[in-house]
Order: C-alpha cells, then sequence, then structure tokens
C-alpha cells in the first residue's frame, strides 16, 4: 500500500504556467509539472499571479522614456481523465484578468481565456510490483489550445512590441509535451517540457513559439494523514520573436526572449485533496529586446482526486 | 516497443527543433521609392495666427513594414516648439496630429516628417516650410 501511494505520489504540481510565459500573455505554454495518482481522475482550480515592468523606449531622442507595469492573474478550471494505464486527457479553461498600468492610467482587460486540451501517453512506467527503491515515468503529449478567449484585434501595446493584455490570442495553437519523474526513496526529481505551436490569427499576427521547461527536486514528508512535498528547482522560459505580419514574414524583434527563475513551493495532501503553493523569481533574463522585466510569479492550487 | 518510443520522442524533439527557425522578410531600404512620404498639410508656405490648429496630415508607404513616425514643428534656429510620435507595425501609415499654434511672435516654421522604418536608424524626412504671425 505504501508503495502504492508512493508511486501515486509521484506528485502534482501543476505549474500550469499559461499566463504571460516569457510574456507570451494568453498564448502561454500549460506545464504539467508532478502529478498525483496517475490512474486517477482529478479535478481543481489554480491561480496564478504574475508581474513585469516594461519600459517605452520613444523613436525620437527628444522624448522621454516611459515606464509602465503589467499585472497578470489567471483562475483556471483544469482536470485529467485517465482512459486506461496509459493515456490520459487534460482540459484547462482559463479566466483572466489582466491590468496594465501606463502614464497613471490603468487598463484592465478580463474574460474567458483560450482552453486547452492535452492528451498525454505514458511511455515508460516502473511496473507497481517492483519493489527497487528507484522508480521513475516518462509520459508525453500534444494537445490544441483554441482561440476561446476573447480577442479584440492587435492592440497599440503589440505593435509595439509589448505586452498582449487581451484574455485570448485569436489563434489556434498545438502545445506537446514531455514529463520525467525519477524518485528515490522519498526524494525525486521532476523534469517537465512544453513547447507550444503557434499560428497566425485573424490579424496575421503570430505569436513566437515558446519553450517552458522546468526542473524540481522534491522531498516527500509522510504523516499518519497528511503529506508534504517541499520542493525547489529551475524553470527556463525562451520565446522566439513574434511576427506582426505571418503572411509577410515582418517579424517582431522586440519580442520574444527568455527567462531563468529559481522556483520553491510546496504541495500538501490529505485524503483525496491536495493544495499546492509556489513561489518564482527570476535569475536573468533578456525579454522584448530588455524592455521587459519579468518581477515574479506566484501559483496557488487546489485540486480533488475523484 | 522501446525503440518505437525513442523514435517518438525524438521526432518531437526534432519537429520542436525545426519549428524554432524563423523567416524574416528581406529588404533593401535604400532601394528607390521604397519608403515615400507625402504631407497634404500644411501646404508649403501656409501661413497660420496665433491660436489657429494647425492640422498635420500626412500619408507614409514603404515597400515593407514601418515602425513609426516622428512629428516636430521646428523654427528656423532648429528649436523645437512641438512634437509627438506614433508607432505603428504596417507598411502605410496615415499621420493625422493637430498642433495649437501659441506663438506670439512672427516666425518661420519647418514640419519635419520623420518615417522610422526600424531601430537601426533607416529613416526618411520631409519637411514642409510655413509662417506663424501673431
Amino acid at each position: 500500500m505504501k508503495y502504492i501511494i508512493g508511486c501515486a505520489l509521484l506528485l502534482f504540481s501543476s505549474t500550469i504556467a499559461d499566463a504571460c510565459d516569457v510574456c507570451g500573455a494568453s498564448s502561454g505554454n500549460q506545464n504539467l509539472g508532478l502529478l498525483p495518482q496517475m490512474y486517477r481522475h482529478f479535478a481543481g482550480i489554480q491561480y496564478q499571479y504574475n508581474s513585469f515592468s516594461s519600459t517605452h523606449v520613444p523613436l525620437s531622442d527628444n522624448q522621454p522614456v516611459e515606464y509602465s507595469d503589467e499585472y497578470y492573474r489567471n483562475v483556471q478550471v483544469w482536470g485529467r481523465y485517465c482512459i486506461g494505464r496509459k493515456w490520459q486527457l487534460f482540459a484547462f479553461v482559463p479566466y483572466r484578468y489582466n491590468r496594465s498600468t501606463y502614464t497613471g492610467q490603468t487598463e484592465p482587460s478580463q474574460g474567458i481565456g483560450d482552453a486547452t486540451l492535452l492528451v498525454n501517453y505514458t511511455f515508460i512506467q516502473t511496473s507497481d510490483s517492483s519493489e527497487s527503491p528507484i522508480q521513475h515515468r516518462l509520459q508525453g503529449g500534444a494537445g490544441i489550445k483554441a482561440p476561446t478567449g476573447s480577442y479584440k484585434g492587435v492592440s497599440v501595446l503589440e505593435k509595439q512590441g509589448l505586452p498582449n493584455m487581451q484574455p485570448g490570442t485569436g489563434a489556434w495553437d498545438i502545445p506537446l509535451n514531455l514529463n520525467y519523474t525519477l524518485k528515490y526513496n522519498n526524494t525525486g526529481l521532476n523534469m517537465d517540457c512544453s513547447y507550444n505551436i503557434t499560428t497566425a490569427n485573424r490579424d496575421n499576427y503570430k505569436y513566437g513559439n515558446r519553450l517552458n521547461t522546468q526542473l524540481l527536486a522534491f522531498y516527500w514528508l509522510q504523516g499518519s494523514a497528511v503529506s508534504v512535498l517541499p520542493q525547489i528547482g529551475t524553470r527556463y522560459e525562451y520565446a522566439l520573436h513574434d511576427y506582426d505580419n505571418y503572411n509577410r514574414k515582418w517579424l517582431n524583434e522586440q519580442t520574444g526572449g527568455y527567462i531563468l527563475s529559481g522556483v520553491a513551493g510546496v504541495q500538501v495532501y490529505y485524503n483525496n485533496i491536495g493544495l499546492q503553493l509556489q513561489y518564482s523569481k527570476p535569475f536573468t533574463q533578456n525579454y522584448g529586446a530588455g524592455n521587459i522585466k519579468a518581477i515574479q510569479r506566484v501559483d496557488a492550487g487546489l485540486m480533488f482526486l475523484l | 516497443m522501446k525503440t518505437i518510443e525513442l523514435r517518438t520522442i525524438t521526432i518531437i524533439i526534432l519537429l520542436a527543433g525545426i519549428l524554432s527557425c524563423q523567416k524574416k522578410e528581406t529588404v533593401v531600404t535604400t532601394e528607390p521609392g521604397a519608403l515615400q512620404i507625402n504631407i497634404s498639410s500644411p501646404s508649403e508656405g501656409t501661413i497660420v495666427k496665433k491660436g489657429d490648429q494647425v492640422a498635420i496630415k500626412a500619408d507614409i508607404s514603404y515597400i515593407s513594414q514601418l515602425h513609426g513616425y516622428i512629428v516636430q514643428i521646428t523654427l528656423d534656429d532648429g528649436t523645437i516648439v512641438f512634437e509627438t510620435e506614433g508607432h505603428a507595425h504596417s507598411d502605410k501609415i496615415t499621420v493625422e496630429e493637430y498642433w495649437n499654434d501659441t506663438l506670439s511672435y512672427e516666425a518661420n516654421l519647418n514640419l519635419l516628417l520623420t518615417a522610422v522604418v526600424d531601430h537601426d536608424e533607416n529613416q526618411k524626412i520631409a519637411k514642409v516650410a510655413f509662417k506663424s504671425q501673431p
């Protein structure tokens, strides 16, 4: 039983990095991270807060440089449905509340975001009957992100190569992911990679493809009724340049870049309920030709195993 | 079975690598007629008076993507009395700006409209001379 729980443990992390990965706003990736009991369905809700500051460089040397702050909040309903022991179906429906302050004015933008459906396959899984202290699992899959979110066309900020604050992208995307977990007794490592292949929307605007990869070390503290899983690691996010007009290959070199962050978090389980809290802070970054700085990110989640 | 799985993963990684390539339109900025500016207002030699609102209207076109424009009104000695700018990522820009003449002295003025192609200082300036009288 302990083994089953331990194996099932290969816990959940649900670092859903979908809002503004490397400031891709609504075009971000869906990371799965560490997931709980892999043969059980679950449903949950997640909250993510992300903040950035942007520098607006004028065309003329006589004009002052201006600054703005962007705050992205995302509440997301998600769930997993297991089909046999190899296949898993994930669904994500976000609601976004974004806010930008620029030259003393605040501009909110909120609404349903782009929904995502993922299908994952388990390539490698340590047998349940194995007595080895080493267990591992490799999963991967692909999906589709539909333009269900509100999108009103290319904004002025986007034309300047600055963040998109709209809840939706207006485009279909293809997310790919690969997730590997290695566990030795109570200690483990999880590596999660997602790559988002974007397409152009009706305005021919195309967000750059995005890579999001995360490496987490975790330790499982098991009490009589409660399990606690502290974790620490790093996250690397990389985005290619956007296209202002994909048909004409107008590459916007003021977009794209990378962020390397430190990540610390904890997950707590009690019966069929799981809680997650994670904080990340960039170590180094270069995004939007250096004009956009990620400040911090907070993730929180509540899930119910069904 | 493991070989097939390994192959699948390899294909996914290779596909991601291929999709990381980004094409960019190649443009020769110095091509004759590549960047055109047509200022329709004010017209050359126009006389405006203190209190007038001067409409600045122009069309800019380029064979590829423009980045924006800068509008300046200067005195003969180069002093800037008005400046504004606009961003646009298109091959055509319609400029429509307004300046309120507050000058209390007679002055020869120049409207300078700069079409900005990129951040590498590829740009073109068009000029219209006009006058202000108190």
